[in-house]
């Protein structure tokens, strides 16, 4: 080792575990913080959401198409709907999407992967499927599985999980090659432990920083492909609203009313960055150990 | 050895440097002051964290943030290096003072040729093309590099590690320094490499009238090499003197702890072991393919024997030394053993039976008896995993009933002289040592006949050695324990083992009793690796 004087030694930390210490750590930075702190307000408003507007998204009056006002502080659409009341509930869709289809990417990317450690030729096959699945773009790919499925939520989340299993797949395999020449995995080889203990108890704990990173940076992914089938007219179907919905119809009415599309662009931009500061954190302290 | 005339090139004053952390400033280097004459060798000793390094680092003025140089005067000349700007300081570097380090392949770039990297250094300091091109050819042939002309046109990767350090040495000569600072510059490299790297720089001290300051952790070095040395710990300098005086009569007590700790080439020999009964590991004729497995389309990869029909038995009771240098294939016959690899020829016996013959589950089964502890303690433990997680995997995997397993970590724990309550703990809150002591408990774990021990030692400091090597000769005397020691240092292997094999290019070229192979070596490898270890005698030095 290097001749650096150790400066963890005499620390008592209060959370014990090391790993679950050092993603704390991320969020003790300047960008960790104000990426929770955006996601937390914008979480607690998609929750709220009905409590705030019991009458619903689908209010709607004879003031259609108004710029921004103290009563409708992000103008009102075609049919006279408030549009903050719109973006909101578009949030609200957006997360249960990204809540769902992000971690179901995850866990099947994941084990897709590191199926490669148990059969070589496993592992070689379903990476050269991850390769095909590269080779589409996330819309047209988005596309097929809404042709075959017919639009709505579910169709988004497979949509959005299936083109996530590349980077996901890929991490694991890389990690788990690396980590599978490690000296801690040999040691437990020779002392007999079984390949699925290994790989599950060893080799995925080890592999996993890299994976929740590239998580919190297809986030950001899979918010905009969404936007981009609904801007197409392939995601939620009206009059639910959802942000890429919302701009779908922002832009029709572009030119007699400009504001409309100002409000979903907002906490649509708000919502990647708050993710995308998160994992930029996040990845710093994985990164810093 | 004669006392210093001329002016001092180097003097160090008072040096102060600190580390900020959250919660306290270290202080990495205390109160250090030192004088450096031309044409002498001044030696920096310590272990790990003594503050040697950022000593060296400090006075080049390449200590980064959280670190500082908090006070004090570097004088080189009439020059307070402290007080020098950034641009000033970077002219310095390499023309005044040169730098090298432990790792020649991480200080050279891969994709330039050796001799524009030579030139580059020498243009840095406004040096023409064409003289430098000259002057390159003529530092090479300095530096002992057969052929310069064309090692010029060579990469790195085209040479060995101690070829590579020579160019490393080269580069750093380039601008005539006056002083020369070398942080553990044999440390990567094989004994009889070592030998030769450190031949060189005497010889670059007494031709060129350089100054070196030679910082290493190996006491062997310092007699060889040092005029005067400095024993740091803590940031502190706690003894200097002349090499002779500090090595034969040290006065601090840690400097006396230390010496006490080295293992010498002149301490008494273990005594004899006679074997009672069959051997419990009995390797005959053994070869492993290293190649195997590896093919193209085409054809299959020509086979490459690493270990090439290598017979050795271990006893209970018995140590038996594997010595050799990088590449002889001591890794590769000991991972064969343990089943990390598979054999291409010849038999593995444990406790009388042919485990390459057996199917996997029995193979396990039966080799269990043989256990396998690795060099390195902070890679061959899960970071993710308290050190009681790794021993009770060990245990479950060897059928320990659930009931019995946390009892049995602990008293796993004691044997290894570690406290029960540190089971809990993750591998980072232990020391080297201390990891060391928690791979003996997990190899322990199964109830092992044999443990091989792969450079079990190397990368720990020299008092944290001692107390490994005690421990498992403890571990021996109360289990009855057999041990193939695999190692490169010869003077730990003349400690603790009751016979050595030498081994040279994936052959045993000699085996015999641990006295037989010191004191009458027949094998001329053997007699130069014997002659290439450091010896602490000062009077006998080269």
């Amino acid at each position: 080792m290097a001749d650096t004087p150790s400066f963890a030694a005499n620390r008592r930390p209060r959370v014990k575990n090391p790993v679950l210490r050092r993603y704390l750590t991320a969020f003790r930075t300047a960008r960790g913080i104000a990426g929770s702190v955006i996601l937390l307000v914008l979480v607690a408003l998609a929750l709220l959401a009905p409590v705030l507007y019991p009458g619903g998204y689908d209010v709607q009056s004879a003031e259609s198409l108004r710029g921004p006002s103290l009563a409708h502080p992000f103008g009102t659409d075609q049919l006279g709907r408030d549009l903050l009341t719109r973006s909101l509930f578009g949030l609200r869709i957006d997360l249960t999407i990204v809540a769902v289809a992000v971690p179901l990417g995850m866990v099947v990317g994941t084990t897709l992967g590191l199926i490669g450690a148990l059969s070589r030729v496993a592992g070689t096959v379903l990476q050269r499927v991850l390769d095909v699945i590269i080779g589409f773009p996330g819309i047209v790919l988005g596309m097929c599985i809404i042709l075959i499925m017919g639009p709505g939520w579910s169709a988004l989340v497979i949509a959005i999980t299936v083109s996530s299993l590349p980077t996901f797949g890929r991490l694991s395999r890389a990690a788990m090659l690396s980590q599978a020449q490690r000296e801690y995995v040999m040691a437990a080889r020779t002392l007999g432990v079984s390949r699925v203990t290994i790989i599950t108890r060893h080799i995925l704990p080890n592999a996993i920083d890299p994976i929740l990173v590239a998580g919190a940076v297809f986030v950001v992914h899979a918010i905009f492909i969404e936007a981009g089938l609904s801007i197409i007219g392939l995601g939620i179907q009206p009059p639910e609203p959802s942000l890429g919905s919302l701009l779908n119809q922002g832009m029709r009415y572009i030119t007699q009313a400009p504001t409309y599309v100002l409000g979903p662009t907002v906490v649509l931009f708000l919502l990647a960055l708050s993710f995308s500061l998160i994992s930029d954190s996040l990845n710093k302290a994985v990164n810093r150990a | 050895m004669t006392a210093p005339t001329h002016a001092p090139v180097l003097q160090v004053d008072a040096l102060v440097t600190t580390f900020t952390t959250p919660d306290e400033v270290v202080r990495a280097v205390d109160d250090v002051s030192f004088v450096l004459y031309p044409g002498r060798i001044l030696g920096i000793v310590g272990e790990s964290g003594s503050g040697k390094s950022v000593t060296a680092r400090s006075i080049m003025r390449m200590v980064h943030a959280p670190g500082r140089v908090e006070s004090g005067c570097i004088m080189l000349g009439d020059r307070d290096l402290r007080n020098l700007d950034e641009r000033a300081m970077r002219s310095v570097r390499g023309r005044d003072v040169a730098m090298i380090f432990q790792d020649p392949q991480a200080a050279l770039n891969p994709v330039i040729k050796i001799g524009d990297q030579i030139i580059e250094s020498l243009q840095i300091h406004g040096m023409g093309a064409k003289k430098a091109k000259a002057r390159a050819l003529e530092l090479l042939s300095q530096v002992g590099i057969p052929n310069p002309e064309e090692a010029f046109e060579r990469y790195q990767h085209q040479y060995s590690g101690g070829m590579r350090q020579r160019v490393v040495i080269a580069i750093a000569l380039a601008n005539n320094p006056s002083v020369l600072i070398a942080d553990e510059p044999t440390t990567a490299l094989d004994v009889t490499i070592q030998a030769q790297i450190l031949e060189l720089l005497r010889k670059l001290r007494t031709d060129l009238g350089i100054a070196i300051l030679l910082i290493t952790h190996d006491m062997g070095v310092v007699a060889e090499m040092c005029d005067d040395v400095l024993v740091m710990y803590k940031g502190k300098v706690v003894e200097r003197g002349p090499t002779a005086k500090v090595l034969a009569a040290p006065e601090h007590e840690y400097t006396i702890s230390l010496m006490n700790a080295v293992p010498r080439m002149d301490s008494p020999l273990r005594a004899p072991f006679e074997p009672s009964g069959p051997p419990a590991l009995e390797v005959s004729d053994l070869r492993t393919d290293v190649n195997a497995g590896q093919r193209s389309v085409f054809r299959r990869k020509a086979p490459f024997y690493a270990v090439d029909g290598v017979s050795i038995a271990v006893h209970p009771g018995e140590t038996v030394a594997l010595v050799g240098e990088s590449g002889c294939g001591k890794s590769t016959l000991s991972r064969t053993i343990v089943g990390i690899y598979g054999s291409a020829g010849g038999t593995i016996r444990v406790g009388g039976r042919d485990v390459t013959a057996m199917t996997p589950a029995d193979r396990r089964h039966v080799t269990r008896g043989v256990q396998y502890v690795f060099q390195d303690p902070y890679s061959s433990l899960n970071p993710r995993r308290t050190a009681g997680q790794s021993i009770e995997e060990a245990l479950r995997v060897a059928g320990t009933p659930a009931s019995k397993i946390r009892e049995r970590s602990i008293e796993l724990m004691r044997t290894v002289g570690l406290p029960a309550e540190h089971l809990d703990r993750y591998p980072y809150a232990f020391s080297g040592g201390q990891r060391q002591r928690i791979g003996i408990a997990r190899a322990l774990a199964g109830k092992a006949k044999v443990l091989v021990l792969d450079e079990p030692v190397s990368a720990l400091d020299v008092s944290i050695q001692a107390e490994i090597l005690d421990l498992l000769m403890r571990l021996q005397a109360e289990h009855g324990l057999g041990y193939l020691f695999i190692s490169h240092d010869l003077a730990v292997v003349r400690e603790i083992s009751h016979r050595v094999a030498v081994m040279y290019k994936g052959k045993i070229v000699e085996q015999g009793t641990t006295q037989e192979i010191f004191e009458a070596a027949r094998d001329p490898y053997t007699q130069r690796l014997l002659a290439s270890t450091p010896k602490l005698d000062v009077e006998d030095r080269p």
